[in-house]
């Protein structure tokens, strides 16, 4: 996700093009280190295109990938989803004149065309936030009706950034953004392990350990990488939280615990104990 | 607080291809937690029940949404907490009756035998809970 994007067009009073330019720099950074690492992953370049990068802000609660707005575009001008968020993204211009995409950014008659993304993405939020910033409420409730965004009596008695917050989390709420690219983009452990196993596994790739992890195998032996200790009081039991990668983790299961100075076929840092309680971590209020 | 039954973690886990894990990373600042909350509480990991009675205005008005954090919670079994519920009743009811039927004891019976009956009524108590305990940490499994 690109993050504190509220900040270029309200602090920095950057214009939509040149928003686009910073968020394409972005990118190409971004993905110049992915394409350095990330040989044996398939295709994980980020490209907005394919829904895989979230533009918003994460304290105002509120991001939108493409697949959001050529969503709600792909209606409006009768086309697929998926040529819609082709056409939002790179050097397409449309002309709200004639009704006619170019991949110039002038038409015929030599008139500046914009480009999708900004005129169809990132103006509207540049409106809309600075419209409720300024208190321009006829403004707000014209773009809100627009966006079949209502708003009840106690939440229209908000002014300000805390108005902005509501709308926009209503509008464009960041889960909704997160949740689509967690399942449509992220691999299962199942897919994922198949690769990862040479990286997560420094012993031979043909023991059934390595084919533990691999197959994501419940019932072969027991890889669990731990992460973290965490000490639940001062003087209480310490917890290891941690992933387990393949077989089953169970109370009372004697275990081989491996240290970080750990060498495959060594002794050092060698470990055997018992695990006496199972624990899951939950979210709540 | 939610108790989720380690019958429904197991039925998660048994699709390894449905799962998909995130990891939020990003510098200071940038609202890692808030992020992580808000996935938490779509996912219906959170009470919501719970957190409507406490923040009875939070349909209304999400800005008085609360802050949540996540924590470290035992997986139970729904079958062994019923079960849990019954003993520790049965055992509540049993060291109760000490009580009642003691004087009648008393006044029948020599005060040894009494005391014998409360000490052996106590230890029954005290190993079924151990041993619920002890079965309870078995089969918890991931």
């Amino acid at each position: 996700m690109i993050n504190k994007i509220d900040r270029q067009f309200l602090e920095l009073q950057l214009d939509a093009e040149d928003m686009y330019r910073n968020f394409n720099k972005i990118l190409e950074l971004a993905n110049t280190i992915i394409s350095n690492y990330g040989h044996d992953m398939g295709e994980i370049l980020l490209q907005p295109k394919k829904g895989n990068v979230a533009f918003g802000c994460g304290k105002e609660n509120w991001a939108f990938t493409l697949t959001t707005f050529a969503r709600i575009y792909s209606k409006k001008f009768g086309v697929d989803i998926d040529k819609m968020k082709e056409k939002l993204w790179g050097d397409n211009y449309y002309d709200t004149k004639n009704k006619r995409w170019y991949t110039e950014p002038t038409n015929e008659e030599g008139e500046k065309l914009k480009r999708p993304f900004c005129a169809f993405v990132v103006e509207p939020i540049i409106k809309l936030s600075r419209s409720i910033i300024e208190g321009n409420t006829e403004q707000m409730n014209k773009i809100l009706t627009s966006i079949e965004v209502s708003l009840t009596l106690k939440e229209n008695e908000h002014t300000g950034n805390d108005l902005l917050k509501l709308v926009m989390s209503k509008w464009l709420n960041a889960t909704d953004a997160f949740l689509e690219m967690i399942v449509m983009h992220l691999p299962s452990p199942k897919a994922a392990q198949k690769y990862r196993v040479s990286h997560l596994y420094e012993g031979p790739q043909d023991d059934e350990v390595a084919a533990s992890i691999r197959d994501c195998n419940p019932k072969g032996p027991l890889i669990m990488y731990v992460s973290r200790m965490m000490p639940t009081t001062e003087t209480g039991p310490v917890f290891a939280f941690g992933r387990v990668f393949g077989g089953t983790l169970s109370a009372g299961q004697k275990v081989t615990i491996m240290g970080p100075a750990y060498i495959h076929g060594k002794k050092d840092d060698l470990f055997i104990g018992k695990v006496p309680q199972v624990v899951s971590m939950l979210g709540r209020l | 607080m939610v108790w989720i039954s380690i019958e429904q973690v197991r039925e998660l886990l048994s699709k390894p291809e449905n799962i998909s894990n995130a990891i939020i990373v990003a510098s200071i600042k940038h609202e890692k937690s808030t992020i992580t909350d808000s996935l938490a509480q779509k996912a219906g990991i959170t009470n919501y029940v719970l957190q409507s009675m406490l923040h009875k205005d939070l349909n209304e008005d999400s800005l008085t949404s609360p802050p949540m954090s996540l924590y470290i919670m035992r997986v139970v079994s729904l079958k062994k907490t019923k079960m849990m519920l019954i003993l520790s009743i049965l055992s509540i009811l049993w060291t109760m009756s000490t009580f009642y039927l003691k004087p009648q004891l008393l006044s029948g019976s020599p005060m040894a035998f009494s005391s014998l009956l409360t000490i052996l009524r106590a230890s029954v108590c005290k190993l079924m809970l151990y041993c619920m305990q002890l079965w309870m940490k078995k089969s918890d499994q991931f």
